[in-house]
């Protein structure tokens, strides 16, 4: 007769035997949803930033004042305002 | 600009970064009340490097202005007088609502084109420009 | 090197890197990091698009279309990183983008010290920083790189969102 192994056998307990889902982080979606949250809102201010910054730059141009030495026609379609320094 | 004549117009905003360009800019405007506002803003970038590195610069000026046969002693006077302090001072505060922090900064139209660009690309900018504005139009 | 003076110096690296990679220093690091990042970001945002691309275009390195693109998209790659990092979210990619942004960074003022390019203010923190030059922004980004060891060390394992979400899993009946 063949010789029986001794060797041990893990076996599942009851709880364990029963059916289950695979594993999943537990805050796994929560993770993805503050993480997410934090950087649309960071970048959404950036954007704002810009969105002012170019919003604001028209009626700043207009508002510049008229004495200033120009040359070329006046009222034409393009408008070219250089800011230069002499040094 | 004769390119693009009826079709571009120039304004200059004189934006000073330093103190000898302060005072640079001041005779540039007293030579204007002499009405040579033009000649002598040429006149200065083409002998830039004879006076851009003088503390107090208004002595050598005053020497080019004569070759420009400005009476030296009123441009001397109108700077020294602070007339064209606030109009600095307005130009400068102008740039800061706009964010200009270098020079030169332009603006074609809404368009803000930032430090020394070449004829080709200047000219690209103004055509780009003048055809958004064309198009706009219709 | 007698071996009583190695085996004490690696003793002493060892004590380093352990104290380097406690939770508080690893935290304290990725603050630091991101915030820098998040400042660098939006001190970009805040200037003009024009102003970003002609401080970019003074390195004299990238053909022109790359200066435009990179002007554009650049503050937000800092601005995004920086922020995923201070938070703890996906710690290591946040980690592996800044670190592939340093090693930019150095390689490009590598460059422009190696080609002699006289640069004033290389532009990194807007109008906001202070002036700094290429030399400086070498160094600064060298030890940042190394700032960030520790924090891909422990991958995220300490106080932030990638540690909250690795809780122990429960099992689901």
């Amino acid at each position: 007769m063949a010789k029986k192994s001794k060797a041990r056998v893990h076996t599942l307990s009851p709880r364990q035997q029963s059916p289950q889902k695979p594993l999943t982080p537990r805050h796994w979606r929560f993770k993805l949803l503050i993480g997410g949250a934090v950087l649309a809102v960071v970048l959404g201010v950036g954007g704002l930033v810009r969105f002012l910054q170019q919003r604001d730059l028209a009626p700043h141009l207009q508002g510049t004042g008229d004495m200033h030495y120009t040359q070329g026609t006046p009222g034409a379609p393009v408008v070219i305002k250089e800011f230069s320094d002499y040094t | 600009m004769q390119r693009f004549e009826g079709q571009v117009q120039l304004v200059l905003y004189p934006f000073a970064l330093n103190p000898t360009s302060e005072v640079a800019t001041q005779a540039a405007w007293c030579a204007g009340e002499q009405g040579k506002f033009w000649e002598f803003h040429h006149m200065l970038y083409r002998r830039q490097e004879l006076w851009n590195r003088l503390a107090a610069p208004l002595e050598r000026l005053s020497d080019f202005a004569r070759d420009l046969n400005l009476d030296t002693t009123a441009l001397k006077s109108c700077v020294e007088s602070g007339r064209m302090q606030d109009r600095m001072q307005a130009d400068k505060v102008s740039g800061q609502q706009l964010q200009v922090s270098s020079t030169p900064t332009m603006f074609i139209n809404d368009y803000r084109i930032v430090g020394t660009q070449s004829e080709g690309e200047l000219v690209r900018f103004i055509r780009q420009e003048l055809n958004r504005v064309q198009v706009q139009g219709q | 090197m007698s071996r009583c003076k190695a085996s004490r110096m690696s003793g002493y690296l060892w004590r380093w890197w352990h104290g380097c990679t406690l939770p508080w220093v690893v935290v304290l690091l990725r603050v630091v990091l991101g915030g820098v990042f998040i400042f660098a970001g939006f001190s970009k945002l805040f200037l003009p698009h024009a102003e970003v691309v002609a401080h970019m275009q003074q390195y004299q390195v990238l053909p022109g279309w790359l200066v435009s693109i990179t002007a554009t998209f650049l503050p937000w790659i800092e601005v995004g990183s920086g922020t995923a990092l201070l938070v703890g979210f996906y710690t290591t990619p946040a980690a592996l983008l800044i670190a592939v942004q340093l090693l930019s960074f150095s390689a490009l003022m590598g460059i422009v010290l190696a080609a002699g390019i006289p640069i004033e203010d290389c532009g990194c923190f807007g109008n906001l920083g202070l002036p700094e030059t290429p030399l400086q922004v070498l160094i600064r980004d060298l030890i940042m790189l190394a700032l960030l060891l520790p924090i891909l060390y422990r991958q995220g394992d300490t106080l932030g969102l990638d540690a909250w979400s690795s809780a122990p899993a429960s099992y689901e009946a």
